[in-house]
């Protein structure tokens, strides 16, 4: 535990709003984090905003235009502000790794179109971003992505990229791109069990040979048996997968592991997953 | 005047950009100068050449609502099939929306019953075409045969006149009844779809 430092990259911003499908699910946070915040290895850190610029070098000039002309850009900028700075913070042992709060932006914006809540990348500008910055260093990226549906902008912004694994777990069995993209069929309804053994054999054991620098967890909780992309999962459901991931990383790459919130509109379900999940990844789950 | 814009550009779902939507439509209206003759070959393929086939085409993966793939499958549900007209319509430069609404089917067959457990469809889709100024609904749902083979007036559109599911069949029988209107979208908003329709219904 004292070798661990865990960041939480949140934004008042994120809460008092209707955003685009997972509404103002934030509306008790961060106070639903006070009990963690007391730890003397978590820190709190303001998502800072995003500069545009960032958004231009993985985008199409046309959907970056269309999506800060949007009332959810200000939002979405914050959440990209606060996962780049968690990127760079985790890699340069400021932290070990961290949880960053996520709207309007993340897994369906490819680089000219974007959907379903989704409206700019979030992992596109967090790796563009850190490599820019460290141009020496050829890093590679697991990305998990555990959220109810498939991660189609993601798998568009790094088809080619074989530096970036990214293993989705959605609707289809799929292996592409030199085997460094897959997609994962859990199921309409599964179990935590079961979707647990599915992320052990496509994810942990693919990215054992893969050796990443950092991996990134778009970890939506739509899952959950009653959320809006159900398929059937629990609360515990979600502490054990970032066990599950964290011990990877621990192993893998000295515990650099970032985590960002997704889908799913479930207040209690964030409530109460989010302050556990901060508990698994300083020491204490 | 509302902005069209919006309504003529494609989405993920109305991929109106996509070669086999724009193969599609192509050759359909290739003879065709005029936008309502148009409007309505493209009604017509859409109720007729994308078979109605709720039990075979229901899904909850994203990919499968695409206009390309559903015209690929050449059979939908009511959603998807106004999915493909909508991608069609706009391929061809007409605007498009989708709209939605939970209705009752009084015909229902015994099979469907029996797997949602009510006559109750929420989410119940069609779409609307922007015709000489104004908004049509177009309601490509049931194909002719299918109509035929349980007395279901097919759905016939000119283009002027919103066509809806209709109250009675042939034999004046009730059929469908509009309960609750859900509006239109620009976008299929698959996520909020799936959400009510886990509400309402056990096995999705």
């Amino acid at each position: 535990m004292a070798n661990v430092k865990t960041g939480i990259f949140w934004n008042n911003i994120f809460k008092g709003s209707n955003w685009p499908i997972i509404g103002d699910k934030f509306i008790h946070f961060p106070e639903v984090l006070s009990e963690v915040l007391k730890f003397d290895n978590v820190v709190l850190y303001e998502s800072p905003k995003a500069p545009p610029d960032i958004l231009y070098q993985v985008h199409s000039e046309n959907l970056v235009k269309s999506f800060l002309s949007s009332w959810y850009a200000e939002g979405g900028l914050y959440t990209i502000g606060g996962f780049m700075s968690a990127l760079e913070k985790i890699w340069t042992n400021e932290i070990t790794n961290a949880l960053n709060f996520m709207v309007a932006v993340g897994h369906h914006a490819g680089k000219t179109s974007a959907w379903g809540g989704t409206y700019a990348s979030l992992t596109g500008p967090g790796i563009k971003n850190l490599r820019n910055k460290f141009p020496d260093k050829n890093f590679r990226f697991a990305i998990i992505d555990t959220d109810s549906h498939h991660a189609d902008g993601t798998r568009d912004m790094f088809l080619g990229d074989h530096d970036v694994l990214h293993v989705c777990f959605c609707d289809e069995n799929l292996a592409e791109d030199e085997n460094t993209k897959f997609c994962v069929d859990v199921g309409w309804r599964t179990s935590d069990d079961a979707y647990l053994d599915k992320v052990e054999k496509n994810f942990i054991l693919k990215v054992k040979d893969f050796k990443p620098d950092i991996i990134i967890h778009v970890l939506g909780h739509d899952t959950h048996y009653d959320d809006y992309g159900s398929r059937g999962l629990s609360e515990e459901f979600f502490l054990k997968l970032v066990k599950k991931v964290n011990k990877c990383a621990m192993e893998l790459c000295k515990g650099r592991y970032l985590i960002t919130s997704m889908g799913g509109d479930n207040i209690k379900v964030a409530d109460y997953i989010f302050p556990e999940i901060v508990k698994i990844l300083s020491g204490r789950g | 005047m509302e902005k069209m814009t919006e309504y003529l550009r494609p989405t993920y779902f109305i991929d109106s950009d996509s070669p086999v939507v724009i193969n599609i439509s192509k050759k359909i209206t290739e003879n065709l100068n005029d936008i309502i003759e148009k409007a309505k070959a493209i009604f017509y393929w859409t109720r007729d050449q994308i078979k109605y086939n709720p039990y075979e085409s229901f899904s909850s993966r994203q990919k499968n609502y695409k206009a390309s793939k559903i015209i690929q499958a050449g059979k939908g549900w009511c959603v998807q099939k106004a999915c493909v007209l909508a991608a069609l319509a706009r391929s061809i430069n007409i605007p498009s929306k989708l709209h939605f609404a939970d209705i009752k089917n009084y015909k229902i067959s015994g099979k469907l019953k029996e797997i949602m457990g009510t006559n109750l469809f929420v989410f119940h889709g069609y779409t609307e075409l922007f015709l000489n100024g104004k908004w049509i609904k177009a309601t490509p749902a049931f194909n002719v045969e299918l109509s035929k083979k349980y007395n279901y007036i097919p759905a016939e559109f000119d283009g002027i006149n919103d066509i809806v599911l209709p109250k009675t069949t042939i034999n004046g029988e009730k059929f469908i009844e509009y309960v609750n209107d859900r509006g239109s979208y620009s976008d299929l908003p698959f996520k909020k779809m799936f959400k009510i329709l886990h509400q309402y219904y056990e096995f999705v």
